[in-house]
C-alpha cells in the first residue's frame, strides 16, 4: 500500500514536484526527526506517546491554525496568550454560577471571537500597526482576567467539563479531534473558499486587492476573528485540562502559535502559507518538546533548538519562495 | 495537494502501525511474568510487607516494563530557590540509582505552567514511570496531574507547595505550611516595632498557594493587631524589580511613615531592602521567605536583618527518602511538614553554603 | 595607440545557470556622447550595464575604461572610479536632506573630529545645484521632492563624484513631457562638460532627440551600431525584432456604437468639472503631464479615491460607485499604472492573480470549483497568449509585458463593460507593447468601452479614436482621429494643448 502512494509522489510532473518540495520542504524536516526520534528513543515509537504529542500539541495547534490566517492576511497577533487566560476566567465564572456547560463555552469564545473584532477593527479601520495594537490588547485583556477573577483561580468541580480536555475515544483524547476538526475547517477556508483567497491576496498586495474589488477591511477583520474564536477553543481546552479558571496562564503563547507558522512556511511578509504547512509546524514544535524530554535534554536546549529551527525555516523559504 | 495528504496519511498509519506492533509484543512476552502477579502486589502491598523484601526491585514496578523509574517534575529550572532545590534532588536521586534502589530518574522541566506539567506528566508515563515527584506550578492547575497518577496507579509525590487535590489524592505530601512563614514575618516585625506601625505587603503571584497561604499569615496576626495598619498590598509577582518599583512608590507617598515591607520572597524582599538602604532608610525591616543567597549574604554582612528560611532542600530531601519505602510497599504518613526557620545575624552562618 | 574611447567592453559573456544572457558582446563609448542602447527586454542590456557597475561578473569578456583595464566589485567601486548609474526605480531615503543624500558616504567631517560639518555640507551642495539650476534649497528633504526632481539630485550626485560615465535606464518613465525635456537639457549640459552618458529607453522618439549613437541587442547578442543621423526608427525596430515592423500601431478601424459610459462634471482631489462619454467599441485616448488629474479622475470613477461632486452613467442610468468592488460588480475594470502595487499579488500563482476579482460573479457557491477555475483561467491567458510554464506559477516569474497581459486577463474575465488602461504599456518590451496594442483593438471590436491614458503621445494618437487632453485638472480640448489622420493635429499641437495652450 505504501508503494503506490509513493509512485504516485514519483509520478507528479517536474513543476508540481517544484511546488510540493517549494511549499513542504519543511516536511522533509519533520520526517527525519520522526526516523531519528524513533531510532534513538524506544519510549517514542510507543502508541501511547504518539497519543500524548497528539493531545500536547492540540492547544498550540488551535492557536497557530487560527494564527495562520492573521499572519498571510499581513498581520501578527499578540493577544491569543491573554485570550486563553481570559477564556479561562470566563469559563470558571459561568460555569461555578450556572453550571451550564454549554453557556460558559459559548459565552467566553464569543467573548474571544467579539475581542478579535476589536483587534481587527482597530488596525483595519485605522490602519494602525498590528504589532502595537495587539500588543496594547494582550495588555488589556490579560489585566481584564485579572480583574474579572479577582487575581484568584478557581478550581472547577464539574466532572463533565472536565471530560472536554480528559475524555477520550478509541483512546484518543478529545484535544486531538478538536484540534483536527478546526485543521480541517482551517484547511477547506484558506484553500476552498473565496475568504481564503482574499486572505492571500490582501497578505500579497493590499493594494492590489483593494483595486481588485477586494474588501480589505473585512478580509483583515476576519482574519482576527478567527484568530480570537481559535484562542477561545483553545482555552476551554486548557481549561479543562487543568480543571481550574486560572488567570495567570498562556503567557508566551503566541511565541510557539507564531513559530509553527513560520516554521510552515508562512512567510511574515504575508500572503504566503499553507494549512498543511502550518500542521507540520505544529508538530515539528511537539517533536521537540516530546523528543527531547524523552531524550532528557535540559528544557533550555528545547528553547534554543525552537530558535534555531525558525531562523533555518525563514532561510529554507528564503532561497525556495524568493529566489529569482 | 491531495498527494501531500495522502503521504501524511501513509506515514501516520505506517507509525502507528509499527507503535502498536512493538507495543503488542512487549506485552505479549512480559504479561506472564511481571503484569498479572505485580497488580496484585501493590494492590495487597500492606499485608504482604514481608514478602516485598525479598524482591523489592520488582514490586514498585508499576507499569511492569522491568524497570524502576522515577519521573521528576520540576515547578520550573530557572528561580534560586527551586535551582537549589532541584539539585538536592538530583544528587539525591542519583544517590538512589547507584544503590540500585530505582533504575533511572527522569528530569522534567513545568517552566511554571501547569498545562506544561500536564504534558510532561504524559511523557513520564510515556517513558515508563513508576513514580512521581512533583512540584506543583500551579494549586488548582496542577491537580489533574494527581487524577492522571491515580488513575495509572502510579504514586506521585507532591512536594513544597499543595495542589487543591493533594490531600485526597496524594501518596504524601512534603512541604511546609507557608501560613506558618507568613505568621513569623508578623511576628518578628512585631518583636522589633513594638509599638506597632505601617507596613507594605508586596505579594507573590496571585493563586500560587504559598502567596496564598503567607498572605493569610501575615493578615492572621496583623491584622489582629490594633497598633498595624497596612499600607498598601501589592503583587510582585515574585519578582524583584516590581516589588523595588512599588516600595519605593511607597517611601515617595508616606515617607518616614512607612515602618516596613513585608514580602512573600527574599529575592524581592532583599532587592527591597537594598533600595531602601541606598534611601538611606537602614532602619527598615524588609522580610521574605525562601533563604536565598542573596539574602542570606546581606544578613550575614548586617545590610538586612532577618529572612524566612524555607528548607527546599530539606523537603525534596523528605520526599526522595520515602521513595524506597513507596515502593516497597511500605505505608508513609501523608503529610510531612519541615519547619520554617527566622534566619537573623545570631543563625546565619549555618545556613550559608 | 590613445584609443578612441572612453569606455569599451569587448567580447563580454555571461551565463546565468543554463541561459546564456550576453554572448560575446561588444560597446563602444566615446567621450561626451550620449549612447543609446537599445532592446527587447531581456535582450542583455541591464545585464551589461550591471556587470559595469560591478553587480556581476563577466564569465569573459575585456572592458577598458579611459585606456585602462577596469574590474569592480560593486557598485561603490564603480562610482569611485568614474561610472555611475541612475537606476530606473529610484529609492530615495526619503528623511534626509538634498545635501545630506548627495554627500552620503563622504560627508565632511570637521578637523580632527568625526563629527558631521553640516555647514561645509550644506554650502558645497547649494553651490552644485545652482550649477544645474536645481529649484530647491540644500535642506528639503528628499521625500518633498517630485519623482523628476529626486532624479535629478541623483544625476548631480553622480557629478558630483566626478562621473565620466553616466547610466541612466529608462529615466524618462515617470516623467512628463516637460520633466522630460528639462532632463534632456542637463543631458546636453552633461555633454559639454565632456561626460558620456550611456541611454537604456524604449521610447524611440526619445532616442532621436537626444542620442548620438545608438547600439542595438537582440537575445543577449550585440547586433550593431549606428550613429543616429541617417537611420530611421523602422530600421532601428527590424534590428531589434528581427523582423520589419510594418505598423506600430495596429489600429484597426471598428464600428462605433452607442454611448456606454458618461461622465458629468466630476470633481475630486487634483481634477475639476470633468465630463466626457464613450461609446462601445471606441478608444478614447488620454493626454495630459503627469499629475495634470487625468489618473486622479480614472482613480476616483474606479472607486479607488473619493468623489468630491459630479454624475455617472452606465449605459444610461446613473450609478454611484462606492469602492472599487462596486465598480467590477457594475461591469467597470481599470488597469493602473502601477503594476506591481495595484495590479498584482507577485508571489502568488497567475490562476490566483486572474480569478481574483472575479470570485464574486463566476464562483457562487461556498467552495471553489478550482477545476473549472483552472479551465476558466488557462483559456484567458492563452487567449492573451501570455507566455508562462503555466497558470500555477508566480507571477513574479514573468516579465513586464507577460505581467500586464495577466493583468489585462483578470480584467477581461470580468467580461467588463468599460476598460480603463492606465499607461497600458509602461514598461512593457516592444513586441509584448505592439501585442498588447493588438488586444486593445480585439476588445474594442468586441464591443468594449475603452478608456486608454497614456504619457507617449504616439501611442495616444496611434490607437484612439478621439483624444482628450488635461491640463492642471482640467478637461483642454478633445482631438478626434479623423483630425488626427487629416493630419492637422500634429504631436506639437496636443503637447502645447497639454501645456495649457488653446
Amino acid at each position: 500500500m505504501a508503494d503506490k502512494k509513493e509512485k504516485k509522489i514519483l509520478g507528479m510532473t517536474q513543476d508540481e514536484f517544484n511546488l510540493f518540495r517549494k511549499r513542504y520542504g519543511i516536511a522533509a524536516i519533520m520526517i527525519v526527526m520522526i526516523i531519528l526520534l524513533a531510532i534513538v528513543s524506544p519510549t517514542f515509537r510507543t502508541a501511547g506517546n504518539v497519543v500524548s504529542i497528539a493531545l500536547q500539541v492540540s492547544i498550540n495547534g488551535i492557536l497557530a491554525l487560527g494564527m495562520v490566517f492573521v499572519i498571510t492576511a499581513g498581520g501578527i497577533d499578540l493577544s491569543i496568550g491573554a485570550m486563553l487566560a481570559l477564556t479561562s476566567v470566563i469559563v470558571g465564572i459561568v460555569l461555578n454560577s450556572t453550571g451550564s456547560i454549554f453557556l460558559a463555552c459559548v459565552i467566553s469564545v464569543a467573548v474571544t471571537t467579539a475581542l478579535g473584532f476589536v483587534n481587527g477593527a482597530l488596525i483595519a479601520k485605522f490602519n494602525m500597526f498590528p504589532f502595537v495594537v495587539t500588543l496594547a490588547m494582550q495588555l488589556v485583556i490579560r489585566g481584564a482576567g485579572y480583574v474579572l477573577s479577582g487575581g484568584y483561580s478557581a478550581s472547577l468541580a464539574n466532572a463533565d467539563f472536565k471530560m472536554i480536555g480528559a475524555g477520550k475515544l478509541a483512546g484518543i483524547p478529545y484535544p486531538v479531534f478538536i484540534w483536527l476538526a478546526v485543521a480541517v475547517l482551517a484547511y477547506l477556508l484558506m484553500h476552498w473558499t473565496k475568504f481564503g483567497r482574499y486572505i492571500y491576496a490582501v497578505g500579497g498586495n493590499i493594494n492590489a486587492a483593494q483595486a481588485s474589488g477586494v474588501d480589505v477591511f473585512w478580509t483583515r477583520t476576519k482574519s482576527f476573528v478567527i484568530s480570537g474564536f481559535c484562542s477561545g477553543v483553545a482555552g476551554i481546552i486548557m481549561t479543562s485540562r487543568i480543571s481550574a479558571a486560572q488567570p495567570n496562564i498562556g503567557v508566551g503563547y503566541e511565541t510557539d502559535a507564531i513559530a509553527a507558522c513560520v516554521i510552515g512556511g508562512t512567510s511574515f511578509s504575508g500572503g504566503i502559507a499553507t494549512i498543511p504547512g502550518t500542521m507540520i509546524g505544529i508538530i515539528i514544535i511537539g517533536l521537540i518538546y516530546n523528543g527531547m524530554n524523552l531524550l532528557g535534554i535540559n528544557s533550555y536546549w528545547q528553547t534554543i533548538t525552537k530558535g534555531l529551527l525558525i531562523i533555518g525555516a525563514v532561510m529554507l523559504d528564503m532561497f525556495t519562495n524568493k529566489r529569482g | 495537494m491531495k498527494k501531500w495528504m495522502a503521504l501524511v496519511l501513509a506515514l501516520v498509519m505506517v507509525l502507528s502501525l509499527a507503535a502498536c506492533g512493538s507495543k503488542k509484543v512487549d506485552e505479549t512476552t512480559k504479561a506472564p511474568d511481571t503484569k498479572g502477579t505485580e497488580k496484585e502486589e501493590t494492590e495487597a502491598a500492606d499485608t504482604t510487607a514481608a514478602k516485598e523484601d525479598t524482591e523489592a526491585g520488582s514490586a514498585g514496578d508499576v507499569n511492569g516494563d522491568g524497570k524502576i523509574i522515577v519521573g521528576y517534575i520540576a515547578k520550573n529550572t530557572v528561580d534560586a530557590f527551586h535551582a537549589t532545590l532541584n539539585k538536592t534532588a538530583e544528587a539525591k536521586l542519583d544517590a538512589l540509582v547507584n544503590e540500585g534502589t530505582i533504575d533511572e530518574w527522569k528530569m522534567l522541566d513545568g517552566q511554571s505552567d501547569p498545562i506544561i506539567q500536564c504534558n510532561l506528566l504524559e511523557d513520564a508515563l510515556n517513558m515508563g514511570a513508576d513514580l512521581i515527584v512533583l512540584l506543583p506550578a500551579e494549586a488548582a492547575g496542577s491537580a489533574p496531574i494527581l487524577e492522571r497518577c491515580k488513575e495509572e496507579g502510579v504514586p506521585c509525590l507532591v512536594v513544597n507547595s499543595m495542589t487543591d487535590n493533594t490531600e485526597e489524592l496524594a501518596t504524601a505530601f512534603v512541604g511546609s505550611d507557608d501560613v506558618q512563614a507568613g505568621e513569623m514575618m508578623a511576628e518578628y516585625v512585631q518583636s522589633v516595632y513594638p509599638e506597632g506601625g505601617k507596613y507594605g505587603h508586596v505579594q507573590g503571584v496571585i493563586g500560587n498557594s504559598a502567596q496564598i497561604q503567607r498572605s493569610e499569615g501575615i493578615h492572621n496576626i496583623l491584622d489582629a493587631d490594633s497598633k498595624w495598619e497596612m499600607l498598601d498590598e501589592q503583587s510582585g509577582e515574585w519578582q524583584a524589580e516590581k516589588a523595588v518599583k512599588f516600595a519605593e512608590d511607597w517611601l515617595g507617598r508616606w515617607g518616614d511613615d512607612l515602618t516596613c515591607i513585608i514580602c512573600e520572597d527574599d529575592g524581592s524582599s532583599a532587592a527591597v531592602q537594598t533600595s531602601m538602604n541606598s534611601k538611606g532608610r537602614t532602619d527598615m525591616v524588609c522580610i521574605g521567605v525562601n533563604g536565598e543567597a542573596a539574602a542570606l549574604d546581606m544578613i550575614q554582612k548586617g545590610e538586612m536583618q532577618a529572612t524566612i528560611y524555607q528548607d527546599g532542600a530539606g523537603q525534596v530531601g523528605k520526599a526522595i527518602e520515602l521513595i524506597p519505602d513507596i515502593l516497597s510497599g511500605k505505608s508513609v504518613e501523608k503529610s510531612y511538614m519541615i519547619d520554617f526557620v527566622l534566619i537573623t545575624k545570631d543563625n546565619v552562618e549555618d545556613y550559608i553554603q | 595607440m590613445e584609443s578612441n574611447y572612453i569606455l569599451e567592453c569587448v567580447g563580454i559573456s555571461k551565463a546565468f545557470g543554463g541561459t546564456q544572457a550576453l554572448s560575446d558582446v561588444q560597446l563602444h563609448i566615446r567621450k561626451g556622447e550620449v549612447h543609446a542602447l537599445l532592446g527587447e527586454n531581456g535582450a542583455g542590456k541591464s545585464t551589461l550595464m550591471k556587470i559595469i557597475i560591478g553587480l556581476y561578473k563577466a564569465d569573459s569578456g575585456q572592458i577598458i575604461f579611459e585606456g585602462n583595464p577596469y574590474s569592480v566589485h560593486g557598485p561603490a567601486e564603480a562610482i569611485a572610479a568614474g561610472i555611475s548609474m541612475i537606476h530606473q526605480e529610484l529609492n530615495p531615503e526619503p528623511y534626509l536632506t538634498i545635501a545630506e543624500s548627495i554627500f552620503l558616504n563622504r560627508e565632511d567631517t570637521r578637523k580632527g573630529l568625526s563629527l558631521l560639518d553640516k555647514k561645509k555640507t550644506n554650502r558645497k551642495a547649494e553651490e552644485i545645484l545652482s550649477q544645474f539650476g536645481f529649484p530647491k534649497g540644500a535642506k528639503t528633504m528628499m521625500e518633498d521632492l517630485t519623482l523628476a526632481q529626486v532624479q535629478m539630485v541623483e544625476i548631480i550626485k553622480a557629478v558630483s563624484c566626478d562621473a565620466r560615465v553616466i547610466i541612466m535606464d529608462e529615466p524618462t518613465s515617470s516623467l512628463d513631457s516637460e520633466e522630460t525635456e528639462h532632463l534632456f537639457c542637463t543631458i546636453r549640459e552633461l555633454k559639454q562638460k565632456g561626460v558620456s552618458v550611456i541611454y537604456i529607453s524604449h521610447r524611440m522618439e526619445e532616442i532621436f532627440q537626444i542620442c548620438d549613437k545608438v547600439s542595438v541587442f537582440r537575445d543577449g547578442q550585440f547586433v550593431g551600431s549606428r550613429s543616429m543621423e541617417g537611420v530611421t526608427s523602422k530600421e532601428l525596430i527590424s534590428m531589434m525584432v528581427g523582423r520589419t515592423v510594418e505598423n506600430i500601431f495596429p489600429k484597426t478601424e471598428c464600428s462605433i456604437g452607442d454611448v456606454v459610459f458618461q461622465v458629468e462634471g466630476l470633481s475630486g482631489k487634483g481634477f475639476r468639472d470633468i465630463s466626457f462619454e464613450v461609446r462601445a467599441g471606441e478608444i478614447l485616448g488620454i493626454s495630459g503631464l503627469v499629475g495634470s488629474g487625468r489618473s486622479e479622475t480614472m482613480r476616483a470613477i474606479f472607486g479607488l479615491d473619493p468623489l468630491t461632486e459630479g454624475k455617472i452613467f452606465l449605459e444610461g442610468k446613473e450609478i454611484t460607485i462606492k469602492g472599487p468592488k462596486d465598480a467590477i460588480a457594475k461591469g467597470i475594470a481599470m488597469v493602473n499604472e502601477d503594476r506591481k502595487t495595484y495590479g498584482l499579488c507577485l508571489y502568488r500563482s497567475l490562476r490566483e492573480n486572474i480569478s481574483l476579482p472575479n470570485l464574486p460573479k463566476r464562483q457562487k457557491k461556498l467552495f471553489i470549483n478550482q477545476k473549472r477555475e483552472k479551465k476558466e483561467c488557462q483559456e484567458v491567458s492563452k487567449q492573451l497568449t501570455v507566455k508562462t510554464s503555466g497558470i500555477e506559477a508566480d507571477a513574479y516569474s514573468l516579465s513586464g509585458g507577460n505581467q500586464q497581459k495577466v493583468v489585462l486577463s483578470k480584467w477581461l474575465m470580468a467580461d467588463p463593460k468599460v476598460l480603463i488602461l492606465d499607461e497600458p504599456t509602461r514598461g512593457v518590451d516592444v513586441g509584448a507593447k505592439s501585442e498588447i496594442h493588438t488586444l486593445m483593438c480585439r476588445f474594442a471590436a468586441q464591443g468594449l468601452a475603452i478608456i486608454m491614458i497614456s504619457s507617449e503621445l504616439p501611442e495616444v494618437m496611434g490607437m484612439s479614436d478621439r483624444i482628450l487632453i488635461y491640463h492642471e485638472g482640467r478637461l483642454n480640448g478633445e482631438v478626434s482621429r479623423k483630425e488626427i489622420l487629416g493630419g492637422g493635429i500634429t504631436q506639437e499641437v496636443i503637447l502645447a494643448k497639454e501645456f495649457g495652450g488653446k
